[in-house]
């Protein structure tokens, strides 16, 4: 067993079809009890090495190890700590939300009084309660969602592997089914998920994992790549009290740090080259000419604009 | 913890799971339905019988009603066995597939075999309900008289054995399709040919003979055993192997896919083998043709072998396999996984199985008229023999050659081809040098007589109807050394030798120390991921963001 922080370790892992190369010597690690997002465009490689995390894939070469634990050594280990959630979720017509989640209970070898709690649990925190005795084809997408998340927690996993969960997903359920995986976060668990929905993912991510045509272009906490986005650069926005009637252009120039972007009405914008604290000194240059500051904030790259920067859209 | 073995051995789980599903599906209503029509059919059809009986003044019912009533039904059955338990089987694991539940399936605790087996028993449960609905009114009817109730009880279980083997080639016609169109067209092309034959058999035996499947298969026994033995085994075997097959087709673990594959290839041969040495010995009288045909047929055989031999080399052979840490039917198996030293030890392994068809002892007098010479037949048989073993050799030498291209880096097709094509161009160079030069017979000069048996077996063969070629075959026969033999054996130890040292060369050693997988046999890894630690240091790895961005 491994000592690492890392509840997952990805090593030069490479998946080919034919000659299409889908994954190609990526690594990175996720920590435990965090939630990781796993982003790139259609085709880059995602859905493929989570497949591979999920024990269904084989690579051509490198290794995956949950927990210190291979892939492909210890494939039944690792399926008793993992909890793989496919983008599309599959349904049997025919059984209630009860019967499902007693099957995947029974194929997890949970038997007995253990299941009967371990079902009431799951379905508390998934919200199912009232739904029990529904016909699984008969629920909403989002309900289904939640359905195909509750049994991937009925073993208790430490690890959760979420394939584009949000997707297809009301405005409503989205925003519920994050609470959801917040929630998961707080009971400890370590969430790894792969979503095209860039704006949902930033608000609730701790790390990123950016991957196009195969390789990963970005890797680490989300605050990290914004730094490093930003490449010793960063961004204010100010507003003044008043309209300047006199030309804040001319008289920001002087600082040779600034480079000024947008001047709209009482809100300008620049970026600041060099240390966060120098911008002391476009306050002080502002107040000696009479300018009054209503506000001055930091602008940090979204997710959005990351992504935007680091993929080119090209396609495999 | 009992309950968790009954689990896992028999997939409970997914028996109830399938079992559910299936009493609840519309399918599952018309197959009860089309079952009871045929109960319904077969009782009319008595109904008639007997209004007729009482029309022509006999008894109420006579005993021949009965038989006939309990035939036809019989024939029914097996119509309906091998009409739509085929689709019913096909569909098991392409339906979960279609309905997107199989990956979640296979991220569960059940092992491949537990899904297969709870599939397979799902299935059979199935099959068996539909089949026992009607069960109770066919034991009214033989409480009748005319028909033993033993003897009905005994067909229904064959017919549950023909059930049990179409559950398993059905569910691994389902594992081999990706879609459900695949089933759907899979299916039909696996059962076409096996079912039309047994609804025929059936027909002429139930319609026809008004007699039972099982009589006629105890008759065949008591006529040739061994033939009965073959037949009844290769069933067996097969639907065995099919759900084998089915199990390492949905493994995530590449090595083991070719298990089944490989041991399906060596049972083939070995019918293949057996079956040669059965019937083409005692209905071929001719020592000479005896040798001539069974020549021709390890050549023809032996060929298809060669992509095996000069498949990629993958990898090593784990001396650990054979440890006795491993158990024995592991250690039987290591020969059959793809890789390394293993892809010509087992076409070798094949190749084997063709000895026994050289050593069968052939009576001179029994081919030959009395008045020749007995010595010189049987000088002539050893001879024939003796060129039966040079094929044999020769056919290893090929693939021999063909394993060592294998090894240089070429592919399976690649190695196939151009091994074949050298031995082929030599034969044709030496066919064009002999018709050529008429001194330039290859027993004259030895080193051309080693280069091409199949050339020296045409020419020897054919000399004893064309007379410009007796010169040839006397001076052969004549030769006390089989240079040729000598020659092949020395190919395979030049290639196999070869081969081992572009191996070694190229860093993917034949042979290694260390055991391919902590879980046994049944993980075989390939190198490079094993070598691979957890604990590298990911700093070094980490993109450089400024340089990606440009």
């Amino acid at each position: 067993m491994s000592l690492s922080s890392a509840i997952l370790q990805v090593r030069n892992l490479s998946v080919s079809f034919g000659k299409l190369k889908a994954v190609d010597n990526i690594s990175f690690d996720v920590n435990r009890g965090v939630i990781h997002g796993f982003i790139g465009p259609n085709g880059a490689g995602k859905t493929t090495t989570i497949r591979v995390i999920s024990t269904l894939q084989v690579p051509d070469s490198g290794g995956v190890w949950v927990g210190g634990m291979n892939v492909l050594t210890h494939p039944n280990e690792i399926r008793s700590k993992l909890g793989y959630m496919p983008d599309h979720v599959g349904v049997y017509s025919g059984l209630s939300v009860l019967e499902y989640l007693d099957f995947f209970a029974l194929a997890r070898r949970i038997f007995g009084s253990k299941k009967q709690s371990v079902i009431s649990d799951v379905v508390e925190l998934t919200g199912l309660g009232d739904l029990l005795d529904r016909e699984v084809e008969s629920l909403s997408k989002g309900m289904r969602q939640r359905l195909c998340l509750a049994q991937t927690l009925l073993h208790e996993p430490d690890l959760l592997i979420l394939d584009e969960p949000a997707s297809g997903l009301d405005p409503r359920a989205r925003i519920e089914f994050r609470e959801l995986i917040l929630e998961l976060r707080r009971l400890g668990k370590t969430v790894f998920l792969s979503s095209h929905i860039l704006s949902e993912l930033s608000p609730i991510c701790d790390s990123v994992s950016i991957i196009e045509t195969g390789n990963i272009v970005a890797h680490g906490p989300l605050e990290e790549i914004q730094d490093r986005m930003s490449k010793g650069v960063t961004s204010f926005e100010v507003t003044l009290l008043k309209d300047p009637n006199e030309d804040v252009e001319a008289l920001l120039s002087q600082l040779p740090s600034l480079s000024l972007k947008m001047i709209q009405g009482r809100k300008f914008r620049f970026e600041w080259n060099g240390e966060v604290e120098g911008v002391a000194k476009v306050w002080e240059l502002l107040s000696v000419n009479g300018f009054v500051i209503s506000s001055i904030s930091k602008k940090e790259d979204d997710l959005e604009n990351i992504f935007m920067s680091l993929t080119t859209g090209e396609v495999q | 913890m009992k309950k968790e073995i009954l689990y896992r051995v028999l997939g409970v789980s997914m028996i109830q799971k399938d079992l559910f599903l299936a009493m609840k599906r519309t399918s599952w209503m018309i197959i009860q339905l089309l079952y009871l029509l045929v109960m319904g059919f077969v009782l009319a059809v008595a109904i008639v019988a007997w209004d007729s009986d009482i029309s022509n003044g006999s008894s109420l019912w006579s005993t021949a009603d009965t038989a006939t009533v309990v035939s036809t039904y019989l024939f029914c059955q097996v119509l309906v066995i091998c009409v739509i338990f085929p689709f019913l089987a096909g569909s098991s694991i392409s339906r979960e597939r279609s309905e997107k539940t199989w990956s979640l399936l296979k991220t569960t605790a059940m092992t491949p075999g537990e899904l297969i087996r709870g599939k397979y028993f799902a299935l059979v449960s199935q099959c068996l309900y539909v089949m026992l609905l009607t069960a109770p009114l066919l034991v009214m009817t033989t409480l009748l008289g005319g028909v033993s109730l033993g003897a009905v009880i005994w067909e229904y279980l064959l017919h549950i054995c023909l059930v049990a083997w179409i559950c398993a080639v059905g569910v691994l016609s389902s594992a081999l399709a990706r879609k459900g169109v695949g089933a759907i067209l899979g299916t039909p092309l696996f059962f076409f040919f096996p079912m039309m034959f047994v609804i025929a058999l059936a027909g002429e035996t139930y319609l026809g003979n008004q007699s039972m499947l099982l009589g006629q298969i105890e008759q065949f026994f008591t006529l040739d055993a061994l033939a009965g033995f073959i037949s009844v085994s290769a069933f067996v075997l097969s639907g065995v192997a099919a759900l084998v097959g089915a199990i390492h087709l949905i493994s995530p673990v590449n090595s083991l896919r070719s298990l089944p594959t490989r041991f399906g290839i060596f049972a083939l041969y070995f019918y293949a083998s057996a079956a040669f040495l059965y019937y083409v010995n005692s209905n071929i009288p001719s020592w000479f043709d005896y040798y001539w045909v069974v020549a021709m047929f390890v050549g023809g055989a032996g060929l298809p072998l060669l992509r095996i031999a000069g498949g990629e080399p993958q990898v090593p052979l784990s001396v650990r396999q054979f440890g006795r840490d491993h158990p024995f039917p592991a250690r039987m198996l290591a020969m059959f996984l793809p890789g390394g030293l293993r892809n010509l030890l087992f076409c070798f392994l094949i190749l084997c199985l063709f000895i026994p068809l050289g050593l069968v002892e052939i009576e001179p007098s029994t081919a030959r008229s009395a008045n020749l010479d007995v010595s010189r037949v049987e000088a002539d048989v050893a001879f024939s023999q003796g060129l039966y073993f040079s094929v044999l050799f020769w056919v290893a030498a090929v693939l021999s050659f063909a394993w060592f291209l294998g090894q240089c880096g070429c592919s399976s097709i690649l190695s196939a081809s151009v091994a074949f094509t050298v031995h082929l161009i030599a034969l044709l160079a030496m066919t064009v040098l002999s018709v050529r030069f008429d001194y330039f017979w290859p027993v004259f000069s030895p080193n051309f007589a080693m280069i091409s048996t199949p050339f020296n077996l045409f020419q020897i063969l054919g000399s004893s109807s064309a007379r410009s070629f007796q010169r040839g075959f006397e001076a052969y026969f004549e030769s006390s050394i089989r240079m040729d033999t000598l020659f092949n054996l020395l190919q395979i130890g030049v290639f196999t030798g070869l081969g081992c040292f572009v191996s070694l060369r190229n860093k993917k050693p034949l042979l290694s120390l260390e055991s391919e997988s902590d879980a046994g046999l049944l993980l075989d890894l390939p190198a490079e991921i094993a070598d691979v630690s957890p604990v590298t240091d990911l700093k070094n790895q980490k993109p450089d963001l400024q340089e990606e961005t440009k």
